[in-house]
């Protein structure tokens, strides 16, 4: 269950993170535990993506489906500079979650509230522009795209 | 004179014009949420058939008032949501009928509950805002 102060703080951070993400500006990458699991250069599966703001912040936002119903995670963390492994979170201080909302992509009866809606909307493309980035899929359409047009000439 | 007193009477005309559009809108919505209360009533007993038809009358009717009535809406008051959530009840019952799950099946009552609520609201504000108007 989300507060609304929480769900209207995600919405400016997602809304900002959409349009710096759009630009460039920001990158994205699997999530540290994801990455153990997959091998660096076959993520595709990942359903769960991180970036490292100014500082020690971290967003992360994750895809997570139970009983056929998926859900988007979204949040911000402030963490232990230097990096944490499973063996160090264990016994150092570990990340502090800042903010932490959770809403159904979309619900079989629909959202309790307006906000909640806009919110939903916001992570499905947050999480399809971070997955994006990971994967670096616009690289691989423009190289498509480029490949296309040589052989049109 | 004679000027400003015919424009002094057109304009309490246009001003009982709106006042009697707005008493129809508050009795507008009363009767859209008498219909969500039979939508909550065909819930709680699980009646499908009778669910699906309140809720499709509902979605109908609301879309009507909602374009017909926009002018005198309250603000804050989020019609889109209402028809967006009926319009999931009605496919899901339609397509798999009442959840058996007691947490699903509480919350589309909840969603019924919620959606009777709001068209109370938007009723009970159009209606003191008609009487703060007409004090």
């Amino acid at each position: 269950m989300n507060s609304s102060i929480e769900i209207i703080d995600s919405l400016k951070l997602v809304d900002k993170l959409i349009d710096r993400t759009r630009d460039g500006k920001v990158s994205w990458e699997a999530s540290e535990i994801l990455q153990m699991a997959f091998t660096p250069t076959d993520i595709s599966g990942a359903t769960s993506f991180s970036t490292t703001l100014e500082g020690n912040l971290r967003a992360e936002i994750s895809l997570n489906s139970r009983n056929k119903e998926d859900s988007l995670a979204f949040s911000l963390v402030e963490f232990v500079p230097g990096g944490t492994t499973l063996l160090t979170s264990m016994t150092s201080k570990p990340d502090k979650e800042i903010l932490s909302v959770s809403v159904d992509k979309d619900p079989s009866f629909g959202f309790d509230t307006q906000a909640e809606r806009e919110l939903s909307k916001a992570l499905v493309d947050l999480y399809s522009l971070a997955r994006r980035s990971a994967l670096k899929i616009e690289g691989s359409v423009q190289k498509a795209l480029t490949y296309l047009d040589k052989l049109a000439v | 004179m004679a000027w400003v007193q015919a424009k002094g009477a057109r304009k309490a005309a246009e001003e009982a014009v709106r006042m009697v559009r707005m008493r129809e809108t508050a009795d507008e919505f009363l009767r859209l949420a008498a219909d969500a209360n039979n939508l909550v009533a065909s819930v709680q007993v699980r009646n499908t058939e009778r669910a699906i038809e309140a809720a499709n009358n509902l979605v109908h009717l609301l879309m009507i008032a909602s374009s017909h009535r926009a002018s005198y809406l309250p603000e804050g008051f989020s019609l889109d949501l209402s028809v967006e959530n009926l319009r999931k009840v009605s496919t899901m019952l339609a397509s798999e009928g009442f959840p058996e799950a007691p947490q699903k099946m509480a919350k589309l009552l909840h969603r019924c509950h919620q959606i009777h609520e709001s068209l109370c609201g938007i009723s009970g504000s159009v209606q003191n805002r008609t009487e703060g108007d007409e004090q």
